[in-house]
């Protein structure tokens, strides 16, 4: 395969993912700004497309970065790769917790929504729980990270 | 790093921006051929300015930076065919998305004018409109021009 098509398709993994980690913001902060449960679960909805699209992203980019780094004799050990392989671990183990955070806030406001569509105390202290909007803002801000580190590169 | 490093840098986080604005879309596109009432229609309407922003920022900043790399990275012709390639997909790009924004505006207006008219219940007229073809085959050939686009900067075909 020549240098050109791994560069495409890591790039395509990284668009996928970053593409999805998009997507997932404006679901949760679109969701915050809703009212009633049967919306909530709709908007929530809407975040579902996301995981699929940072799943492949992550493996194409990954995959194909490393045999783009190997074929480019690029250092696995210089410090833009390290701080990216950190990153990359922090999304996945975050990205897992909170997801299932949301994942059960989804459901919670799907059973409101067939019993009445009144938004209860729960959904609200579940939607606006700081420790899973810290987690989601750090999955956002790190997604932000490993792009700028791949395009800049530092040292 | 240079400038035209960093210049290069913002040229690849605009495209960045641009498909992520185009993959909001497809959701968005997807999700609107459900709704045949005025109110979820128009609760879509945030969504569309976050994904307008996106392709907005991605689109002008990827022409912009991109031109500017034409002619001051050395080697690089802005009439060097694979960059004319590139210039003429993403007019084409940007004309195909400006139509793909009329065809759903169309279920969006609707669904103001049947608000509006205090109309809140399911509409077949606000349905068909949502799940307009021409609309999803203009976003298709919109992602089909942007693939294009990524293939054309990778390849560089004649250069």
């Amino acid at each position: 395969m020549s240098n050109e098509a791994l560069l495409f398709f890591h790039l395509a993994g990284a668009f996928l993912f970053v593409s999805g980690g998009v997507l997932a913001t404006i679901a949760r902060v679109t969701a915050l700004r809703r009212e009633r449960p049967s919306d909530i679960a709709s908007v929530m909805r809407g975040a579902r497309p996301a995981v699929p699209l940072i799943g492949s992203g992550l493996v194409l980019a990954i995959a194909f970065g490393f045999w783009l780094a190997d074929r480019l004799s690029v250092g696995l050990g210089s410090m833009w790769l390290t701080a990216t392989f950190a990153l990359l671990g922090w999304v996945l183990v975050v990205g897992g917790i909170a997801g299932r955070q949301d994942r059960r806030t989804r459901e919670l406001a799907e059973r409101l929504a067939t019993e009445g569509d009144t938004r209860s105390t729960e959904l609200a202290r579940r939607l606006r729980d700081p420790v899973n909007l810290t987690l989601n803002a750090s999955l956002l801000a790190a997604t932000v990270a490993i792009v700028a580190l791949m395009v800049w590169r530092p040292s | 790093m240079s400038l035209d490093d960093w210049i290069l840098a913002l040229h690849v986080l605009s495209a960045f921006a641009y498909v992520a604005g185009m993959v909001v879309f497809w959701v968005l596109v997807g999700a609107v051929r459900r709704t045949d009432t005025p109110e979820p229609t128009i609760r879509m309407g945030p969504v569309v300015k976050v994904g307008n922003a996106a392709v907005g920022v991605g689109m002008g900043g990827t022409i912009v930076f991109g031109i500017w790399l034409a002619f001051s990275v050395g080697g690089y012709d802005i009439w060097d065919g694979w960059i004319i390639a590139a210039l003429v997909l993403w007019a084409l790009a940007a004309e195909t998305g400006r139509r793909t924004g009329a065809a759903y505006t169309r279920g969006m207006d609707k669904a103001q004018e049947l608000e509006a008219a205090g109309q809140s219940g399911p509409n077949a007229e606000l349905l068909a409109l949502n799940r307009t073809q021409s609309g999803l085959v203009l976003h298709s050939l919109g992602s089909a021009l942007a693939l294009l686009i990524l293939i054309d900067m990778i390849w560089k075909p004649g250069a």
